[in-house]
């Protein structure tokens, strides 16, 4: 997996791109932390390139945000995940608790 | 140094066929407080070993009869002598006298003539390091007792012998990717007749996880007696006591049934477990996904939680099972995935409870190959007998 971090001024997206499973999920969780430690707590998640995501991964998507939430200074919103990936975020009901986006303008402009 | 005994000082052989060599590191290393073995020959070195392994062999390469090369080769291939480190001395310099000496199992070399302080700084070194290795091993060996012994006491709160269940066949599994897990199930007799039937599994796998889980599997077992016949609030109570009671970053998915085994009825709610198969009406039948109707617990505190209800008629089949099974991952990280699971209890529906998970499982140790398991596995197979005659 590969996670790229680009920062605006008033949002920042996270990439991933490859599989986020248990050994791949602690830099993911970096990735984030390295923004919210800075007060960035507006941020897109782009799941495009993701391929696979285990329920470890998601509890770093969890964590990331509780953290966003807190206060209502922010959110983590998701941008484009592909189906299967979507499938995975219905079984658990992440779906529910994430704003998820079908194209990465339309999240950026609403987080 | 000081004030050592000679119980607890360290031994170092030194094989050498020059006298004067052997005298000369004898009394050195004597005067630094090590206990010291002279012997002059490798047969002699071997027999030392075994009657009392030393901590650090120093060790000559050119001795008449069997030379320092095969000396280490046997040292490393005895269970005794295996992890002593052996440090080589030789007037030869090449390179390829260095390589040869630590592919034979040396870990150290020292070229003759030696000084003194060289020697000496060689020595500690190795010594200290195989201090080190030697109280990372008692840890480990410490560790692994510790995990085989909470995998135990956790397996002895799954229900060792299942419940009979009139009129139903169940077939249960429990494979941990490690000595711990934290995938469950629960096969537990309720007041009334009624029977509840729990497969679940916390985030992530090994000793964390099986702490969690086993928490949650006491507070499944005492909200279940407590609301026997509303699996909505048995959930409803456990995810408020997970999140008043821990701090953890941590959530689990579960899916919990109530069946009453007269009627056939199973009320349930699903949070966020990969939906459990009920096949109608055997292989030609129907199959009914019994998707998710609440979040995971430990997420958020109001969290609404649904349930769902089925019937299970006779000759029908229930397949519970967690992503261990789904998310099974061959050598070309391809996922075994729900169709194949599906296919794999349809091909098998007519056979017992065991029959159908045996296939399952067989089916999915087909599929890994030789990757490694990479996730707990929990499996739940519960068939309504069909009608006689």
């Amino acid at each position: 997996m590969e996670v790229t971090t680009e920062r605006f001024k008033r949002v920042s997206i996270v990439r991933a791109r490859g599989r986020i499973d248990s050994s791949t999920a602690p830099e993911l969780a970096d990735a984030f932390t390295a923004l919210t430690k800075d007060g960035q707590f507006r941020i897109v998640f782009d799941m495009s390139e993701v391929e696979f995501i285990s329920s470890v991964g998601l509890r770093v998507l969890l964590d990331t945000q509780r953290t966003c939430r807190r206060l209502g200074r922010g959110q983590v919103v998701l941008a484009t995940p592909a189906k299967r990936i979507l499938k995975t975020l219905d079984l658990a009901g992440f779906n529910t608790l994430f704003d998820v986006y079908g194209s990465l303008l339309e999240a950026v402009g609403s987080v | 140094v000081n004030g050592q005994t000679a119980e607890d000082r360290e031994n170092i052989l030194i094989v050498d066929d020059t006298p004067a060599n052997l005298r000369l590191l004898s009394a050195m290393l004597a005067r630094n407080g090590y206990g010291v073995r002279a012997v002059t020959s490798g047969l002699r070195a071997l027999a030392s070993v075994q009657a009392a392994r030393p901590d650090l062999v120093l060790l000559d390469i050119r001795m008449p009869g069997m030379d320092g090369y095969e000396v280490c080769k046997q040292l490393k291939a005895d269970p005794q002598g295996r992890h002593t480190p052996v440090i080589f001395m030789s007037a030869l310099d090449a390179t390829q006298d260095k390589v040869r000496a630590f592919s034979a199992g040396g870990v150290d070399y020292i070229t003759k003539p030696f000084q003194v302080e060289e020697v000496l700084a060689r020595v500690e070194t190795h010594l200290a390091l195989q201090r080190l290795q030697r109280q990372l091993r008692v840890a480990n060996e410490k560790m692994a007792r510790e995990l085989a012994l909470a995998g135990q006491v956790q397996a002895s709160f799954l229900p060792s012998d299942l419940p009979s269940i009139p009129g139903f066949q169940v077939a249960v599994t429990l494979k941990p990717a490690s000595e711990t897990s934290g995938d469950f199930y629960d096969i537990n007799p309720l007041p009334g007749g009624r029977v509840g039937i729990l497969v679940a599994d916390v985030v992530d796998k090994g000793v964390g996880a099986a702490l969690y889980m086993v928490l949650c599997w006491s507070l499944i077992r005492t909200y279940a007696a407590e609301f026997p016949d509303e699996p909505e609030c048995v959930l409803r109570t456990v995810n408020h006591r997970i999140l008043a009671d821990t701090s953890a970053n941590q959530f689990v998915t579960i899916f919990y049934g109530v069946l009453d085994p007269v009627t056939g009825s199973l009320v349930y709610c699903n949070a966020g477990q990969w939906p459990p198969h009920l096949f109608i009406g055997g292989k030609n039948g129907t199959t009914k996904r019994l998707t998710r109707t609440a979040l995971p617990l430990g997420i958020l505190e109001d969290a609404g939680c649904g349930r769902g209800v089925v019937e299970l008629d006779p000759g029908d089949v229930l397949v519970l099972y967690t992503d261990g099974i789904t998310e099974a991952q061959d050598d070309a990280e391809a996922l075994y995935g729900e169709e194949r699971l599906m296919a794999t209890a349809i091909a098998h529906l007519g056979g017992s409870a065991q029959a159908i998970r045996d296939a399952i499982i067989e089916d999915v140790r087909a599929f890994i190959g030789d990757a490694p398991q990479f996730d707990d596995i929990a499996l739940a197979v519960l068939v309504r007998e069909p009608a006689v005659g």
